[in-house]
Formats: C-alpha cells, sequence, structure tokens
C-alpha cells in the first residue's frame, strides 16, 4: 500500500532569517548567511507498509516524524527518494483543518469536509453522522467560537473519522474531548482499524503502540534506528530511556 | 500529461473553491445591518465624494459622475481582488502545513468573491447609469468580453503577487504604495486629454486603462470599442494569466518552507 523508498529531506537552517534587500544585494561581498547550513530532517528512510496493516512510528521530539507525515501525505515533496501511496490518504496531522470559527458547525462541516477533499453529495449523506457521533445536534447553527475546545475537538475528530480512507495516517489526536468521548473515539479508531484500512500511527505512547500495532518504526534524528515486530520495538525503545 | 492531471485534480476541489467563495461572502457580511447593499453603497459613496471634490476641476468632461464611476468599477474590483489574492497564500499557511490541495484554489477564491462584488457594484452601475440618462443597447453584450478578461487578468496578478508574497513579506507593503500610484496613474478622475502628448504612450499601455476605456466606449459613448482594444483585452488577460498561473505553478512546492 505504501512504499518509501530511500526518502530525504533537507532544510535550511537560515531559511527563517528573512533578508532585507540590502542583505540580498550585498550578499556577495561580506556574506555569512549565503553559506547554507542544511540540515537533514530525515536521512535514507525506506519501509513498505502493506494492506490492512497498522505500522506505528515511535521516536523522540524532533526525529523526523510529523515530517515524514508529511511527506507520506504529499503536503512536502522528499529532496531525495521516492515515495508511493495506493488509493486515498486521509491524514489526521491536525483537527478541524480549515475551521472558520465565526461559521456554525454546519457550515464548518462543509467548509472543513470540502478541504478535505470529498465533494457535496458525500458530506450530504454524512452530515447526521457527524453530528451523531460529536453529540452536537443542539448546537448546530451556533458560531464554533461560542464552542467550548473540547466541542470544537468533539466535531473536528468527527470529521475527521467519518470516511473510511485506503490509508489513514493518525497524528496522536485520540487526547481530544472528555473521558466518554476519548472511549467512543478510542473505540471508533479501533473500528476504522478492523475495516481493512491501513493506518500509520505516530505516537507517543509506548503502551497503545505496542498494543495496536503489528510492526512499528523507531526513529532518531532522521534516521530508522529500528524497525521491526512492535512489542520488540517498543521494548528496547524503553530500555533505552531508561 | 502533467497540465491535463493538474485541471482534473482542481476539477475535484471545486467544491472546496465554492465553500471558501461563500465562507468570504458570509464572513464578510455578518453582523452588518445593510449585508449585501454594501456592495452597491460604496463604489456610490465614493463617486459621490470624488465628484464633489473634482467635479468642479473636470466640468469640461461630460456626464462626469458617471465618467468617474465607470473608472472606480473597474479599478476597485482590480484592486481589491489583487489585494485579497496577495494574501491568500500566507494566511492560509495553517492549511498549507496541514493538508494537501491544489494552492491555486487560494488566490482563485479571494478572485471570485471579489468578483462577486463586482457584479453587485456592476448592476448599480446599469441601474444608476439609467436614471442618469445613458440608455442601454445591445453592445452592452460586449461588456461580458470585458468582464471575462479582467478576471484574468486580475487572477494572473494575484497569482503573481501570492508568489512573491511567499518569498518576500515585503512585498503587501510595496504593493500598498503601487496601488495608489496606479490608481492616480490611471485616467480614473481625471480625463486623458490633461496628460501630455510625449507621456501619453505610457497611458496607452496601461492594462487597467484598457480595460477602463473599453466600458466607457460602451456605456458612455454608445459605441462598439476598436478591435484593437478588444485584442488588447485578450492579450493582457491570457497573457497575464498564463504567466502568473506559470509563476505559481513552478513555486508552489517551496511555499511550504517559507511558513
Amino acid at each position: 500500500m505504501v512504499t518509501v523508498e530511500n526518502v530525504g529531506i533537507e532544510f535550511n537552517l537560515n531559511r527563517g532569517k528573512v533578508r532585507t534587500l540590502k542583505e540580498k544585494l550585498f550578499a556577495k561581498v561580506n556574506d555569512e548567511t549565503s553559506s547554507n547550513t542544511m540540515f537533514k530532517a530525515l536521512d535514507n528512510i525506506s519501509f513498505n507498509v502493506v494492506k490492512g496493516e497498522i505500522f506505528g512510528i515511535i521516536g523522540g521530539n524532533g526525529a523526523g516524524k510529523s515530517t515524514l507525515l508529511k511527506i507520506l501525505a504529499g503536503i512536502m515533496k522528499p529532496t531525495a527518494g521516492t515515495v508511493q501511496v495506493k488509493g486515498s490518504i486521509a491524514p489526521m496531522i491536525e483537527l478541524g483543518t480549515g475551521f472558520d470559527f465565526e461559521l456554525s458547525a454546519l457550515e464548518n462541516i462543509y467548509l472543513s469536509g470540502s478541504i478535505l477533499g470529498y465533494d457535496k453529495e458525500f458530506i450530504d449523506s454524512k452530515v447526521i453522522d457527524i453530528f451523531n457521533f460529536s453529540e452536537l445536534w443542539d448546537f448546530k447553527n451556533v458560531p464554533v467560537k461560542y464552542f467550548s475546545s473540547g466541542m470544537v475537538a468533539r466535531l473536528a475528530f468527527s470529521i475527521s473519522t467519518i470516511v473510511v480512507p485506503d490509508v489513514l495516517i493518525v497524528d496522536e489526536i485520540l487526547s481530544v474531548g472528555d473521558m466518554a468521548f476519548q472511549k467512543r473515539s478510542y473505540e471508533r479508531m479501533v473500528e476504522l482499524m478492523k475495516s481493512g484500512t491501513t493506518v500509520i500511527y505516530v505516537s507517543h505512547d509506548v503502551n497503545t503502540l505496542s498494543e495496536m500495532c503489528s510492526r512499528v518504526m523507531w526513529l532518531d534524528k532522521g534516521n530508522i534506528k529500528m524497525i521491526g515486530d512492535a512489542r520488540a520495538v517498543c521494548e528496547k525503545f524503553i530500555s533505552c530511556l531508561a | 500529461m502533467n497540465l491535463i492531471r493538474r485541471i482534473l485534480s482542481i476539477k475535484k476541489y471545486k467544491f472546496m473553491l465554492l465553500q471558501l467563495i461563500k465562507r468570504d461572502f458570509k464572513v464578510r457580511y455578518r453582523g452588518s445591518i445593510l449585508g449585501v447593499l454594501w456592495s452597491v453603497l460604496n463604489p456610490l459613496l465614493n463617486m459621490i465624494v470624488l465628484s464633489i471634490v473634482f467635479g468642479q476641476v473636470f466640468k469640461a468632461v461630460d456626464n462626469y459622475k458617471m465618467y468617474l464611476l465607470s473608472g472606480l468599477l473597474i479599478f476597485n474590483f482590480f484592486s481589491e481582488g489583487t489585494n485579497l489574492g496577495l494574501t491568500s497564500v500566507v494566511s492560509n499557511f495553517g492549511l498549507l502545513t496541514k493538508v494537501y490541495f491544489p494552492k491555486v484554489v487560494l488566490p482563485l477564491s479571494k478572485v471570485f468573491s471579489s468578483s462577486i462584488n463586482f457584479f453587485m457594484s456592476m448592476i448599480a452601475f446599469f441601474i444608476i447609469s439609467v436614471f442618469m440618462g445613458i440608455e442601454m443597447w445591445w453592445g452592452y453584450i460586449f461588456i461580458i468580453y470585458l468582464v471575462i478578461t479582467l478576471i484574468l487578468f486580475t487572477s494572473g496578478i494575484s497569482f503573481i503577487l501570492a508568489t512573491l508574497q511567499v518569498f518576500m513579506r515585503d512585498i503587501q507593503h510595496l504593493y500598498s504604495v503601487l496601488i495608489v500610484i496606479w490608481m492616480y496613474g490611471t485616467p480614473i478622475i481625471y480625463p486623458i486629454d490633461v496628460i501630455p502628448e510625449n507621456y501619453l504612450f505610457i497611458y496607452k499601455v496601461n492594462p487597467l486603462y484598457i480595460f477602463i476605456t473599453f466600458l466607457r466606449e460602451i456605456t458612455l459613448y454608445n459605441s462598439i470599442p476598436q478591435l484593437s482594444n478588444f485584442v488588447l483585452c485578450a492579450l493582457w488577460g491570457l497573457g497575464v494569466f498564463v504567466l502568473g498561473a506559470i509563476v505559481f505553478v513552478r513555486s508552489q512546492n517551496k511555499f511550504i518552507y517559507y511558513t
């Protein structure tokens, strides 16, 4: 389903420094900024995920997990290597993609849904499910700016998980809403996974990963440190932290 | 091949484009009592102010109020569309880093929502022109041609500005000065006759002047614009649109590194 070959990506560490016109013009004369310091966020990453597999990714902060997800979702283009994804892909990198807080819950379902690439008929057919799952019927026409953050998260999660994509990319989003909703969202995730969707799941939570995933990849500073059976990788990861 | 695939992928996001335009429209008038009427009132009030100030100076111009309004109609649309288009990518970085979609949707949605405003103002323009003693005739049909080429031109400029703004945030400030220069450099509030002969060529190549002349020929002077005017409208519209699209598409993959 997902094949990643020799993927690497480099960032220019100086890109944050906005150069004024003057600096640009006289850059050749005395220049520290032009000697670009390149930073390899990912280096020579290769793996493949088969259909129906739940594939976990762990690693410390700055290991390159989110960057890898962005490459898989097509948001970033790698500077080296190739990525192949068969079928539709739904990135859940952030909840509430494209929400406009001035608009009502119903309007936001259409807005957010359209940004995720769904058409009108599809969203029409899912509106009822979304409101049922998020339990926000009473707030259908209320602008989202008056919602509590938990309510926003519930609405967002319901929109994101309403479809069954071929490949689902999840970046730690289960911890939204109150306890009851957390439980239901966890169940919904399991349900999605059982329905044959291929899942790529990034988390810091080693317990959930070893429980849910079949294989786990451990990223460290942009390199694959270990890849294989979920339990084995997770144990190694914990022992390394201790 | 690649181009066909691109166009197809945009078609898939037609609904997104529609939703973004709808959003702009809703948010724009939310909480205002007169709502959409402001699209009509704004250019009208603008015209009244300017005609009070300059009406005495340019007494010689026939039907000065309509002369002014026709210029403002075109220029306001261009100015609004490009200004919104300029920030369209930068203000949506939150989206760009979270989900994949054809980025060209962003500036396009802004130009289209300005177009809706433009249509409203245009209807107002026609109504007022009847009161001002201008009769509609079959030549008005060519205004459709003008609108299409003008929207293409505005989109093209928006693509270029949106791209530049990502790499250099100075563009926004530069453009706000440029648009004022452009406004006073275009015969909107004054007639072209006041320009000395040797500077005339600068005015003749100004695309906005070409578009405005096209409208004035039809509405104010009851004549069909010259063939050269038709050709120039198409050249500017299509040319800038294609150029802008190339610039935008070529650099869109780099956008994400400049958030």
